[in-house]
């Protein structure tokens, strides 16, 4: 038996010396990375100064046009939107972005499943895990899964998934799209293939998780002009399925812009990818649209 | 509790070192200590169903004791055995019956609407009631006395690393085991368990749950997927099932090793075997032999006439696809596998006895079939796996295959690679290229430790989930 345990011991202070290595090796990789999805985080994380910080998922980074806001408004602007993430990273990298300065104009684009229903947060976490150190960050990471501090020990759980592409896109200089200012439009036209026949949003709990996110968001958004949007989708959408993030925004006098039964949207293959997702036409119509409504209705300086 | 939960991997350690804390020869309180751990672990998930697993425990151990003496022993096993069969009946089929009446009924115009039931079924529940059936069985059989200690038979039934998902012991293999002194600590053992423990969490987290994630995405959505897609999700479902119960099953033997027990082996490489036959000797050993020694032979076997043999081959595979679940899909997919079976017989196929290349031709063939029959096993519904197939074999559909995002098939290739030429060792050189067991310290530690790093590095720690726990 005492052979056992210490052939054991040996094998775990093995395995966290391994451990410590990879953290420092994929520290080092991670940082130095400036294209593809790792080169966009950096950014995010470590240098965004823009007036204008537009968050959420994939739906943000394909609809939300920076060039098109920053020329019509006069102000920087960084799409920092990322595929199947939601409020929670939307948080995070609100908080990163803090560290250096405060947005005049945040805009979180408002998805169901990643901003409201119930479902496995731990997944939003991804991204976070590298910046695990950050300020902040612990916090959130102890509100979706507190087991999570304790995996978050180890420095290679920090980069799980993530390191072969970033060794190789560090090793080889491969050069990845990060995007026009974080906008990454589709290009195409509506492949409906894509689009179901009978489209409905099933019965979901709300997630309290993901709602006391959305007012921590708020309260860091502070001094800055915050809007909670809803950008198109083909289908259209039951526009009681987002009430209770609309009367978060009631209750706090946030400005909740709905586009997602726009007429000159819906089922307008034109401006779409597929059912969820706007095309490239699509996204400057709406980015244009977008911006009518922000100058009409509320002042900009 | 699952083996790959962060809760269990923190409290194993604990359970481990609190056992051998107990002195060898103390063996019923090492029992008693096993039995209250495996219950507090059954809580954990919903602590009203423990009294489930207690009922069928109960049943089962006072009907076996009572059988020696029973005047009518068959009807007090027939008894025995529906009362134990009620909690599955009642959690596992109610609905599938109540759906099955409501259909019927509306097909006449009688639209009655019965209410369904809305609870979860008892996690294990198909497992250890089996457990327990075969081994009120073989006390009727009088191949097995009926256990006297209450507690020794309760662990029997309520094991807590075979409770989940098996395998499904059979009392000659671990009642012994649990009634005599075991010894204090069986160095080779642990440390053998502890191998299986690992490269079981490998096939579970790295390959498993990270191929679920491409075949989740495209089976779940089928008709926004192309025939190939489709195609290639269903293969990956193959390796996906595979790799997700064998890796289930290996940790927990593993467990049980390192806790100086032997549990029932429970596959043994399945996707080289040569026919449908071959390939139910090789996957989920413990209940094909089972559903052999308590439906098969009683029924006749193959000592009977060859129409009756091929009926006896047919409804044990059809009970097969009902203990799966409650679902037609489950029904013919037992089918499938009764029927090649049946057809195998026929054409005198069941063994293998030809060359390299006609083997080969066999064990693709074979794979084919398994996988085309998993289609039915995954998909809810028949018209959905109808929808695959017709997915699959539909020319107008164009032949792009979706990929995921970029890590994701690295890592399915890798896996499927590793998994394939570990068994392909196995299978066909199992004295050659030894990792975990070579000859030299240097190559096994370094293997452990490459295997425990990509676990941590590179494993799906958010699925929570075995195939095999729905069951």
């Amino acid at each position: 038996m005492k052979k056992f345990l210490i052939k054991i011991t040996i094998l775990f202070m093995i395995i966290a010396i391994c451990d410590f290595l990879f953290g420092k090796g994929m520290d080092y990789v991670v940082n130095h990375i400036e294209t593809g999805g790792q080169g966009r985080d950096n950014y995010i994380c470590n240098t965004a100064e823009e007036d204008i910080l537009i968050f959420g998922s994939s739906r943000a980074v394909h609809h939300y046009n920076s060039q098109i806001l920053e020329d019509s408004l006069g102000l920087t602007c960084y799409n920092c939107g990322d595929d199947g993430n939601g409020i929670i990273l939307s948080y995070g990298r609100l908080l990163m972005a803090k560290e250096r300065h405060q947005p005049k104009i945040i805009i979180q684009d408002v998805v169901l499943g990643f901003d409201l229903h119930k479902d496995d947060n731990n997944k939003y976490l991804g991204w976070l895990k590298a910046r695990y150190d950050r300020e902040g960050i612990a916090e959130i990471f102890d509100m979706v899964n507190s087991e999570e501090r304790y995996k978050m020990l180890s420095q290679m759980y920090r980069y799980n998934s993530k390191y072969l592409q970033n060794i190789v896109v560090y090793a080889t200089g491969i050069s990845f799209n990060t995007g026009i200012k974080g906008f990454r439009p589709i290009a195409g036209e509506m492949d409906t293939m894509k689009i179901r026949k009978t489209y409905e949003v099933k019965k979901y709990d709300i997630d309290t998780v993901k709602l006391n996110f959305i007012k921590k968001f708020i309260a860091a958004a502070d001094d800055s002009q915050l809007y909670f949007v809803v950008s198109p989708i083909w289908y259209g959408m039951d526009p009681d399925l987002i009430t209770p993030i609309r009367e978060i925004c009631q209750q706090e006098n946030i400005p909740f812009i709905d586009f997602s039964n726009n007429p000159k949207y819906v089922y307008n293959n034109l401006y779409f990818k597929d059912g969820t997702h706007l095309n490239a036409r699509g996204a400057d119509e709406f980015t244009k649209d977008l911006i009518q409504i922000l100058n009409k209705k509320y002042t900009i300086e | 509790m699952i083996f790959n939960s962060f809760n269990f991997i923190i409290l194993f350690p604990l359970i481990f070192l609190l056992y051998y804390v107990i002195p060898a020869k103390y063996g019923k309180t090492r029992n008693i200590y096993l039995f209250v751990v495996s219950y507090l672990l059954y809580l954990q998930w919903k602590p009203v169903y423990a009294l489930v697993l207690l009922w069928v425990t109960i049943v089962t151990y006072f009907s076996a004791l009572q059988l020696k003496t029973a005047q009518h022993p068959k009807t007090a096993l027939t008894l025995s055995i529906i009362l134990s069969l009620i909690p599955l009946l009642f959690f596992k089929y109610f609905n599938f019956v109540n759906d099955s009446i409501n259909d019927i009924l509306s097909m006449v115009g009688l639209n009655f609407h019965l209410q369904g039931l809305n609870w979860a079924i008892p996690i294990g529940i198909s497992f250890y009631t089996f457990q327990a059936l075969g081994y009120l069985c073989d006390v009727y059989y009088k191949k097995w006395e009926a256990e006297k200690n209450f507690i020794t038979y309760a662990l029997f039934v309520s094991f807590f690393p075979s409770i989940l998902s098996g395998p499904i012991n059979k009392a000659s293999l671990v009642i012994p085991q649990l009634s005599n002194l075991r010894p204090y600590f069986d160095y080779s053992k642990a440390v053998g368990g502890l191998k299986l423990l690992l490269w079981g969490m490998f096939m579970k987290v790295v390959v498993a749950d990270r191929v679920a994630l491409y075949v989740d995405t495209v089976l779940s959505n089928y008709m926004n997927y192309t025939g190939t897609s489709c195609l290639l999700a269903g293969f990956l479902y193959t390796i996906q099932i595979y790799a997700d119960f064998a890796g289930y099953s290996l940790m927990a033997i593993g467990i049980g090793k390192v806790l100086g027990f032997e549990l029932t082996e429970n596959f043994r490489r399945p996707y080289f075997a040569t026919s449908v036959t071959d390939f139910w000797h090789r996957w989920h050993i413990s209940l094909s032999t089972w559903l052999k020694d308590y439906i098969y032979i009683p029924m006749g076997g193959s000592k009977c006439s060859k129409l009756r043999n091929y009926w006896n081959i047919f409804v044990t595979f059809l009970v097969s696809g009902i203990w799966h679940g409650a679902n037609w899909t489950f029904i013919v997919w037992g089918c499938i596998h009764g029927l090649c079976q049946i057809i195998e017989k026929m054409l005198g196929l069941q063994k293998c006895n030809y060359g390299w290349a006609a083997k080969s031709i066999r064990i693709v063939t074979t794979f084919i079939i398994v996988n085309f029959a998993w289609i039915f096993f995954r998909m809810p519904t028949l018209a959905d796996a109808c929808g695959i197939i017709a997915r699959i074999f539909d020319p107008s559909l164009p032949t792009s295959i979706y990929m995921a995002s970029l890590p994701t098939p690295l890592f399915i290739v890798f896996g499927v690679i590793i998994i394939f030429l570990k068994d392909l060792r196995d299978e066909f050189f199992p004295s050659h290229f030894q990792l975990m067991n070579n000859k030299s310290i240097y190559i096994r530690w370094a293997t452990y430790v490459l295997i425990l790093a990509t676990i941590i590095s590179s494993g799906v720690f958010s699925s929570d989930q075995f195939i095999y726990a729905n069951f």
